[in-house]
């Protein structure tokens, strides 16, 4: 039997095809005519998305596996669950899995708990509701054995992954299913719920779906009227106006279908491809008018079922545009957001704007402390004041929401979306550069909490808790070309990570900080060498010296060039190749080095500056290394008596120059006595 | 919710695969028979050897059971029970550790730093309310940091301005603040570590030993001092699959000298395959320390029911979902497919009351229980196909999946109680991962799954006894 086969004994049963909650096939066990019922239904789309959506639509945390082959009846499953749960004010969030970036070294177990970890980090950023997890199979590896060991990864995280506030589906091809049960069955243990999709839709069906999810991905449900309006063209393709008028059409259906009260079933979804088809096309006045009539739609709705109005939400007095906010469709949340921040005092609105450009995670109320960058005239509406009045404003239209220690508020991420489309669509026809202002305001904003060294662990607290948004309004700039202080942060951030060891995750934010210097200041700055030797250290500390090498040297040639030959920063640079050739068991070449760095710092900087210590300490290091202890003696107390001087005797520098000078009397064969009357007389002064 | 529950809708809120952790979960959702029925009384003995210990000798314990047999809800139970005396440090190999890398002074280095970092926790949070002497704690730092130097100078964010300002209280504790997380990082990056420095820390472990005991000392004295209390490390997962065979080999019988030498109370869980090996003799902890959690049987050697068995089982179902959510017979059907198995349990009365739901049924009747024991089974024929998962070493000397043959004939000759069947190998150690075959009652009583042996029966493999049925399957 080759490998991959399935079990043999699914051969010898009689219509036993497959895991279906309600397959019905015989196997000589007594079944009802309910079963029969069931067999009709086994596997098919209604069916699953029946189970699916039971489950769903329940509070709390839970994992379910559903195996399909048919990817089209995934998503008529997906959109029709979306539908169902819309209405029940549940939301359901998509994430898909993608490829991450690894060399050739990392294992595939590793893989797998980054993976994990990923997912983990994704479904902890997002509220309680439904998960819809897709294309993990794309973000394994194929051979069996790496796909076993990655899926062990995720075996090593089930508990964590179990524990979130949300119900996951995760959905899988057959390859992975049966991988999933047979590599890792304590896991699938864990997926209370499992289905199996059979179904799959008619071919010219599954075609145009095929179509028009690459045209629009995630949108499938216009294809079952794809032959009722005729849109596609010879080549089969949409253009523009045909997307207008399919928006417009079923803009017009979904209307209908609420006010008459019927239909709604069918045609609510078309709402959200109305929205979609609309901003795909960059048709912003058409998406704006939409989202207005979506909004009253809703609003009048609401009205209509409840005794009077105003329409209100059930938990309070927000309007009945932010109610929707708290839905579950993104694009209906996105519609209401888009009318909701229209009715904004101008700070709140403000505010809002800039919240959009930062992650959808807790946001530190720190934040509102940090100065505002804006013009004086403003100066006073953006007061920390302002902004926490205007917070309240936020949070009374569901815009955002408190945490519950209140030390930080969330942002609606579907009307953060709705609102960031919404500001690059202004700023490309009121800017010259298209980036809009709040961007430039929020990353400014950012920059200006996110202050303290992040190499010092008493400020992690403090930064980790920026982390987030700081890397999300970083990747916001980047992309909207903004160097600075774009590249600033990503650095800061790289070395809050690489100060954490999270190597993996710090290497691309030093590695485009680099770029984005290079590419704004030109290969020559001198602040192209503090990045360089920011991504040599990284390099280094991953055992990556040879790659780590060229950097420092670049680093050097740089800052000897521009800064003159007896720089301190030419020092550093000095100091730090040094430390690499040491490394490298290249102590002769180290040498010269340390003692010319030693020699610009004492000329520039006094003989007693921290950084004079600095290369005392480590030249002494490597005499000692090179059994020239006496020699090493004087200049390791002379560092222990700068630092301690300069720093303070409980700096970790001072700390570590007094362990070293510690080993090294005990090298010299020093009595404990001796040593600790050395060391008092050297912090004496 | 803590009490069963009363409607199909409720279900779900108490049919969790997640081992019970809290003590209102403990209270409302363990059954006593369980423990009862296994025999052994692990948890009492390992709460009798620690009790024994507080203020003494360390008490090392090595804890194995099949996945899904209920080790860290035992843990879990051990920690309450010892509540009194221990204050309990979880750690995880799967989530602390870098699972394919890890090395005996990772373990050290994460004791020490995980025991300081709660020892100065405030009293009220269970800690001392005090951190360990600075210079205990930079004992086992400087072991970690030796043959570092200040070296690299970053780029300088705002807080440059601080340097050359003076010292600052508790600077040393934010540099252990550091140790400590570096420690955790460099344990899940473990495998781009260098081998030179590998290698140069484990010529070093004995010193590391003898630095991180120091500190347990001390901070189990400032513990008892601020509380009569001690650390009590449970460390978990050393046999999830996914953790290293090779490593766990190497922490628990290569380098055991350095858990028989470290000071500190530890229950480890680890491989039941490592204590069926030959290696077994050479483990750490003397054999009277090493317990192992069986399966719960619902039939007895000689495929007869187990009534005491299915009891317990069915009791556990009861805390879970209330009697009258059962039609007749419906909850004792699930009882006997599950094989005693838990999860297997809940994963089929979730499926089953979801069904029943779907029809607008208040109660499981015999179609939603038919269904839910058909999808688990189907789950277990998917398992025990050939799979490129399940590898044995052929005649050639290469590798290859084990045949379904193979698998086939020694359930057949588990169902017989043959006594070769007992022979560890790679074919057993599969049907014991599948859960195919189970382990009753830690005298290497192995049984075939009910589900499974309804499968052999429809392959023909296993014959009908008397009156037409093969006795130990699910219905």
């Amino acid at each position: 039997m080759a490998a991959n086969s399935p079990s043999p004994l699914a051969g010898e049963r009689t219509g036993q095809g497959g895991d279906c909650v309600t397959d019905g096939a015989t196997d000589g066990m007594a079944e009802g005519l309910a079963a029969k019922d069931a067999d009709r239904l086994a596997g098919s789309i209604a069916e699953v998305g029946r189970r699916l959506h039971q489950w769903a639509r329940r509070s709390g945390a839970g994992l379910a596996r559903v195996e399909f082959t048919d990817e089209a009846a995934r998503r008529q499953v997906v959109a029709g669950l979306r539908q169902a749960l819309a209405g029940e004010a549940i939301a359901l969030y998509d994430i898909a899995f993608a490829p991450l970036a690894v060399d050739d070294r990392t294992p595939p177990a590793t893989l797998g708990t980054r993976l994990a970890d990923e997912l983990l980090d994704r479904l902890r950023a997002l509220p309680p509701g439904v998960v819809s997890l897709d294309d993990l199979a794309a973000a394994l590896p194929p051979a069996p054995a790496d796909l076993a060991a990655a899926l062990y990864g995720f075996n090593l995280r089930r508990e964590a992954l179990a524990a979130t506030a949300q119900r996951q589906i995760w959905w899988m091809p057959p390859h992975l299913a049966t991988a999933f049960v047979q590599a890792v069955p304590d896991l699938a243990s864990w997926f209370l719920v499992r289905l199996h999709l059979r179904e799959t839709l008619p071919a010219p069906r599954a075609r145009a779906a095929g179509t028009v999810a690459d045209e629009m991905p995630g949108y499938i449900a216009i294809v079952a009227h794809a032959g009722d309006n005729g849109w596609r063209d010879a080549d089969g393709r949409l253009d523009p106006a045909t997307r207008r008028r399919l928006a417009a059409d079923y803009a017009a259906r979904y209307a209908r279908g609420v006010r008459a009260g019927t239909a709604e079933v069918e045609l609510a979804p078309l709402r959200e491809r109305a929205v979609e088809i609309l901003l795909v096309g960059g048709l912003a006045d058409e998406a704006a008018a939409l989202a207005r009539q979506l909004a009253a739609s809703a609003a009048d709705a609401s009205s209509a079922s409840g005794e009077g109005s105003p329409p209100r939400a059930a938990d309070g007095d927000r309007p009945a545009d932010a109610a929707l906010v708290g839905e579950t469709s993104p694009a209906s949340a996105a519609a209401a957001a888009t009318a909701s921040t229209r009715a904004l005092d101008p700070v709140a609105d403000e505010l809002f704007r800039r919240l959009a450009w930062l992650a959808p995670a807790p946001i530190p109320a720190l934040l509102l402390d940090a100065p505002v960058p804006v013009a004086s005239e403003e100066a006073a509406a953006a007061s920390p004041e302002a902004l926490r009045a205007a917070l309240v404003e936020l949070e009374r239209r569901a815009l955002v929401r408190r945490t519950d220690d209140g030390e930080s508020f969330v942002a609606h991420p579907d009307a953060q979306a709705a609102s960031r489309r919404q500001q690059r669509e202004e700023a490309r026809q009121t800017t010259r550069d298209g980036v809009p202002p709040a961007l430039r305001s929020a990353l400014a904003w950012v920059k200006a909490a996110f202050v303290g060294d992040p190499q010092d662990a008493r400020n992690w607290p403090r930064l980790k808790a920026l982390a987030p948004h700081a890397e999300t309004v970083a990747a916001s700039a980047d992309a909207a070309a903004l160097a600075e202080p774009t590249g600033w942060l990503l650095n800061q951030l790289g070395l809050l990570l690489l100060a954490n060891a999270r190597h993996a995750e710090a290497e691309p934010l030093l590695r485009r900080a680099l770029a984005i210097t290079e590419a704004s200041l030109g290969s020559e700055h001198p602040s192209i060498a503090v990045d360089l030797n920011n991504l040599a250290a990284l390099l280094q500390e991953t055992n990556r010296q040879s790659e780590a090498e060229p950097l420092m040297r670049r680093a050097l040639a740089i800052d000897e060039a521009s800064l003159g030959s007896d720089h301190p920063s030419v020092a550093r640079d000095l100091n730090n190749l040094a430390q690499l050739l040491k490394a490298t068991n290249r102590q002769s070449e180290a040498e010269p080095l340390l003692r010319r760095a030693l020699a610009i710092d004492e000329a520039s900087l006094g003989g007693e500056h921290p950084s004079v210590a600095r290369e005392l300490n480590n030249l002494a290091q490597l005499l000692q290394e090179t059994n020239r202890l006496s020699e090493a003696e004087p200049l390791q107390r002379r560092a222990l008596r700068i630092f301690s001087v300069s720093l303070g005797s409980e700096h970790p520098h001072t700390q570590i120059a007094r362990k070293n000078t510690i080993r090294l009397l005990r090298a010299l064969g020093r009595s404990e006595d001796e040593i600790d009357a050395t060391l008092a007389a050297v912090l004496a002064g | 919710m803590l009490s069963p529950a009363t409607t199909l809708d409720d279900a779900y809120q108490t049919l969790s695969p997640r081992p019970l952790l809290a003590a209102d979960e403990l209270a409302a959702f363990y059954c006593s028979q369980i423990d009862d029925l296994r025999g052994g009384r692990v948890v009492d003995r390992l709460a009798l050897g620690l009790r024994r210990a507080h203020a003494g000798a360390p008490y090392k314990a090595l804890l194995m059971g099949h996945a899904g047999v209920g080790k860290s809800t035992e843990l879990a139970r051990l920690a309450a029970r010892v509540a009194g005396q221990f204050r309990v440090v979880r750690l995880s190999a799967g989530e602390h550790l870098d699972p394919i890398s890890f090395q005996p002074f990772d373990l050290l280095l994460l004791m020490a730093s995980e025991v300081a970092r709660r020892t100065a926790q405030p009293v009220g949070e269970g800690g001392a309310g005090e951190a360990p002497g600075q210079a205990f704690l930079e004992d086992v730092v400087d072991w970690y940091a030796r043959g570092e130097e200040v070296s690299t100078q970053r780029r300088e964010s705002g807080a440059q301005a601080a340097a050359g300002a003076g010292p600052a209280a508790g600077d040393w504790w934010a540099r252990a603040l550091g140790f400590f997380a570096q420690v955790r990082g460099e344990m899940k990056y473990a495998s781009v570590r260098e081998e030179r420095r590998v290698r140069y820390r484990l010529s070093r472990i004995d010193d590391l030993v003898q630095r991180v005991n120091r500190l347990l000392a001390q901070c189990n004295s400032l513990l008892r001092r601020a509380s009569s209390h001690e650390w009590l490390f449970l460390f978990e997962d050393f046999d999830k699959a996914g953790i290293s065979p090779e490593r766990t080999q190497a922490l628990f019988v290569t380098y055991g000298n350095v858990i028989r030498e470290v000071d500190a109370h530890i229950v480890f869980t680890i491989p039941i395959a490592l204590g069926y090996s030959s290696q077994a003799n050479a483990l750490p902890v003397p054999r009277d320390r090493q317990f192992v959690l069986p399966d719960t049987m619902v039939f007895d050697q000689q495929h007869r029911p187990h009534t005491l068995g299915r009891a317990a089982v069915r009791a556990v179902l009861g805390a879970r979902l209330a009697p009258e959510l059962f039609a007749a017979g419906q909850a004792e059907r699930l009882v006997v497919a599950s094989g005693g198995n838990l999860r297997n349990l809940f994963a089929m009365a979730a499926n089953a009351a979801d069904g029943a739901l779907l029809r607008g049924a208040a109660q499981i009747e015999a179609d939603d229980a038919s269904g839910a024991i058909r999808q688990l089974r189907t789950d277990y024929e998917r398992q025990l196909g050939e799979s490129p998962y399940d590898q044995e070493i052929a005649g050639d000397g290469q590798r290859r999946p084990i045949a379904y043959e193979s698998k086939a004939n020694r359930l057949r000759s588990v169902y017989r109680g043959d006594a070769e069947a007992k022979i560890p190998d790679p074919v057993l150690y599969a049907l014991l991962r599948a859960r195919a075959v189970q382990e009753f009652n830690g005298e290497r009583w192995f049984g075939v799954h009910p589900l499974v042996v309804d499968l052999l029966v429809q392959q023909r493999r296993l014959a009908p006894e008397i009156g037409g049925v093969v006795a130990g399957g699910s219905e």
